[in-house]
């Protein structure tokens, strides 16, 4: 695998990684702000190669199936937990059990 | 002035125990709420958004090992705790969001769940044919 290809990898990664900040459209590239979809991979890998290097092998399972961007399905839920900010300054952190839970929503199909 | 996004990830060494192989993926990151899409969020101030988010990916040793096989299939299982997004509707609540998802790798946009398709080009035209990635 080329330094190239690793390097694709590494950019997938901070790609997907920064969209789980929403979970409408997920992940961005950091330097453009380009909001892309979880498991997208610039599938540059060419057949007739066994990854042996952990960059390798990661990015082959990380890479799309065939030379285009490869959509990852999934489903997932969320739970909100809301910080209780009536009370005094020293219980302000404290995560009210109460309230987690309060929202749930499921996405995907 | 918007603040720059930061960001760090981490890639552990892939597992390989009899059939299955795996690896382990980590990301920290912080960004203005107006680096995301276009959306329910538009118009309203910006705010540091911050996520952690820690992604497990699971493929067949035999399927990584091919050399017929550009790329693995695999599953993929993901926790994260990130700040509340505008789009919730909560306000100026204050919170974490914890998320748990679960999926796998399609071969192509055609293996998409068919309830999906619809209602993707009805919130994002054009986004399936042609996601411009």
């Amino acid at each position: 695998m080329s330094d190239t290809t690793r390097s694709d990898a590494l950019l997938l990664l901070a790609a997907a990684s920064a969209s789980c900040a929403s979970a409408a459209a997920r992940a961005a590239d950091a330097g453009t702000g380009k909001m892309m979809g979880p498991g997208t991979a610039p599938a540059r890998f060419s057949t007739d190669f066994i990854p042996k290097l952990p960059m390798d092998v990661y990015a082959k399972i990380r890479c799309s199936l065939r030379d285009e961007a490869a959509p990852f399905w999934y489903r997932g839920h969320v739970m909100i937990a809301l910080q209780d900010t009536s009370r005094d300054p020293a219980s302000a952190s404290r995560v009210s059990a109460t309230r987690v839970s309060r929202r749930r929503r499921t996405t995907a199909g | 002035m918007t603040p720059p996004s930061e960001f760090l990830g981490r890639v552990w060494t892939p597992h390989t125990q009899g059939p299955e192989t795996w690896v382990d993926e980590d990301a920290v990151a912080k960004l203005p709420s107006d680096a995301l899409p276009p959306g329910p969020h538009d118009g309203g101030p910006v705010r540091m958004l911050s996520l952690g988010a820690m992604t497990t990916y699971r493929a067949r040793s035999a399927d990584v090992a091919d050399p017929g096989l550009a790329g693995a299939p695999c599953t993929f299982h993901l926790r994260e705790l990130a700040s509340l997004p505008l789009w919730f509707g909560m306000g100026d609540a204050v919170g974490k969001q914890l998320w748990r998802v679960s999926g796998r790798k399609l071969g192509s946009v055609d293996e998409i769940p068919p309830a999906l398709p619809a209602r993707i080009e009805r919130d994002h035209p054009g986004f399936v044919s042609a996601p411009g990635l």
